[in-house]
């Protein structure tokens, strides 16, 4: 018996029962829809935080109050960037005495009430210097950026995200109106580029006001949120993280790493982080998925023995006319593999689909990789063989005396 | 023993079970069947006609004996080549028709060639030729469903004879067919057999083993008469 004879009896076999064949599909068809969606989703997510992360530059490290290994030592700690011991004058030291350092950025950022005319809104407040354009490599594309002398006088002056404008003045230029910052009116003097996510927080939402006017006028701190080292090649970044923190370690009197109260990360640590992160995500909606493909391949296995039991007489008549033992097992092993095929491609489809919906409706990018897709196929397959062998063995040696007589 | 007879049966037992559940169905059988002959096997149920029936269709094997069929010993077949017998020496014809379902005549008919291990010759065309000579070339696209009984049996005839078997096996193939659908089912095995085909039949109805030219009547296992009329 050729394949293309068995393919053409398997074929018939389930069309003769259109609906059951139908519903035994669909659960494959879920099944392998869920792992694709799943996988697409955490595949988009780790690419997406991947490329952000990268955004932030290469050579950047951040150092941020709050300790990195908080489960080492005893007692309570507080979360990285929570802190209230970075200060300018530390971002001053590091400039000052770190080898291989091209600037430096203090920053401190806060979220509060923005109000202009009959419109607010509640977003980031970003306090920061003149080198913040170049350590981050986010510029100013219409005006002027704070200059050095904004810094020093504490002016009230604001350049704004591109979403914060379009919320604010919509088609307007708001280049020299006044806007309120928590009751305190503030000069636009620019507009960023657009530059989108970038790490955790969305750059085209955030003010950027000078870090003096930021601490005292609007915040009343003396402390930094982080502060952003731009080093002038990747080589010296090692060095220059272990040198920042013996420098931290000597100002704020702390002799055990440990104790330390900051953290320095490059952006390679944090792309290592959430990398682990989104692997361990996928992972785990990956698995859930596959649950309920196995699911799937159960109702194939089950379907498989009731349609070996139906056609008991069926099996008997076939060995009768000269069917050996694995032309039976061959039919009925087609029929488990095309119906979870079948059910795979299908899935297939609706994991395309589903992802590409995701990706719509929630603004999050999904990647329906090559590799994927192969899974699928792979999988689906094996789950036809896994689950149809059984079936199609009791049917191969059924005795075709008892299998004719079958009532 | 004439070594020309189609099939040679010689001491042939069965016993089914083991131990005290030992149940010996064929208590030592010896006969031969000729190349054109018609027979009727007839016996009380019990007797063993249908073990007897399974080890001559090769559906089964001997506990002990010899059965030669067309020159082969089939007690020394593994299951893949009594398949291959079955395949190629023997057409079935079943008391309950045993056609597959949602499936036209003629592909019921065309179904042992998808096992016949071989050159394919053009089986459709045949397989229409069959279905004409037993006269049902008006249902050759039907479904058994919508057959009658007399008609499913005629189509399951035509199966039988598809692979051009030396012998034809009928298990009671009139029994569930009413006497007039019965006497043209046995009218094609008779002109069947006038075409020189070999022919055995099982029946429990002594009108139907008239028919035949040789009646075969087993009672406990054993040949009690065999005579030709």
């Amino acid at each position: 018996m050729n394949v293309i004879e068995s393919l053409r009896t398997a074929y018939r076999g389930l069309v003769a029962n259109k609906l059951r064949s139908f519903l035994t599909l669909l659960g494959i068809m879920i099944g392998v829809g869920a792992v694709v969606t799943m996988i697409s989703i955490g595949t988009g997510a780790s690419s997406m935080v991947t490329t952000q992360i990268r955004g932030l530059g290469s050579n950047l490290l951040m150092v941020q109050p709050g300790s990195a290994g908080g489960e080492m030592g005893g007692g309570a700690r507080q979360a990285s960037g929570t802190g209230t011991n970075l200060t300018l004058d530390d971002s001053k030291a590091i400039g000052k005495e770190v080898n291989g350092v091209t600037a430096v950025s203090p920053e401190y950022s806060s979220q509060t009430q923005v109000i202009y005319k009959d419109k607010n809104l509640n977003t980031s407040i970003s306090g920061v210097t003149s080198v913040y354009q170049q350590v981050h490599n986010f510029h100013v594309l219409y005006g002027d950026f704070l200059s050095d002398e904004d810094q020093k006088v504490g002016a009230a002056a604001a350049v704004l995200g591109q979403t914060i404008v379009s919320d604010l003045f919509g088609q307007a230029n708001p280049i020299g109106k006044t806007i309120k910052i928590k009751n305190v009116p503030f000069r636009v003097i620019g507009i960023m580029e657009s530059k989108g996510q970038s790490g955790f927080q969305n750059l085209d939402e955030s003010i950027f006001i000078p870090l003096s006017t930021a601490q005292k006028r609007l915040f009343g701190v003396d402390y930094l949120r982080s502060i952003n080292v731009e080093v002038a090649t990747e080589d010296q970044m090692t060095q220059a993280s272990n040198e920042i923190t013996a420098l931290l370690m000597s100002r704020h009197k702390i002799s055990d790493p440990d104790q330390a109260d900051f953290n320095v990360r490059s952006q390679a640590d944090i792309l290592n982080t959430v990398s682990q992160v989104t692997g361990t995500l996928t992972v785990l909606l990956g698995g859930i998925a596959a649950i309920s493909l196995l699911v799937g391949g159960i109702g194939i296995m089950n379907i498989m023995l009731v349609t070996v039991t139906e056609r008991t007489r069926e099996i008997g008549l076939r060995k009768a006319v000269g069917a050996r033992r694995r032309d039976i097992l061959a039919q009925f092993l087609m029929e488990s593999v095309f119906l979870s095929l079948l059910g795979g491609i299908l899935g297939l489809l609706l994991g395309m689909l589903g992802s590409m919906g995701i990706a719509n409706i929630g603004g999050w990018p999904t990647v329906v990789s090559m590799s994927s897709i192969l899974l699928a196929f792979i999988f689906s397959a094996a789950i036809g063989v896994f689950f149809g062998v059984y079936p199609a063995r009791r049917a191969s040696r059924l005795n075709p005396i008892e299998a004719l007589r079958f009532e | 023993m004439d070594a020309k007879s189609l099939i040679e049966v010689e001491n042939l037992s069965k016993v089914y079970g083991e131990g005290d559940a030992a149940v010996e169905a064929l208590k030592g059988i010896s006969m031969n069947i000729e190349q054109s002959d018609f027979v009727a096997i007839m016996g009380p149920s019990g007797s063993g006609k249908s073990t007897l029936m399974h080890l001559i269709g090769c559906l089964d094997q001997a506990t002990s004996g010899h059965y030669g069929l067309a020159g082969r010993s089939v007690e020394t077949l593994d299951d893949d080549e009594l398949a291959d017998i079955r395949s190629h020496e023997i057409g079935f014809v079943f008391q309950q028709f045993n056609l597959l379902p949602r499936t036209s005549s003629l592909e019921n008919v065309m179904l042992p060639l998808t096992y016949l291990r071989g050159p394919s010759t053009d089986g459709r065309k045949h397989a229409a030729e069959l279905l004409r000579s037993v006269g049902l070339e008006h249902r050759i696209k039907n479904w058994p469903n919508e057959l009658s009984g007399g008609e499913q049996q005629r189509v399951a005839i035509a199966r039988s004879l598809i692979n051009d078997p030396s012998i034809i096996l009928a298990d009671e193939p009139t029994g569930a067919l009413d006497s007039k659908a019965g006497d043209e089912v046995m009218a094609i095995f008779k002109r069947l057999n006038e075409e020189g085909r070999t022919i055995v039949i099982i029946t429990h109805e002594r009108y139907i083993a008239e028919y035949s030219s040789r009646i075969i009547y087993l009672k406990d296992g054993r040949i009690e008469t065999d005579e030709r009329h």
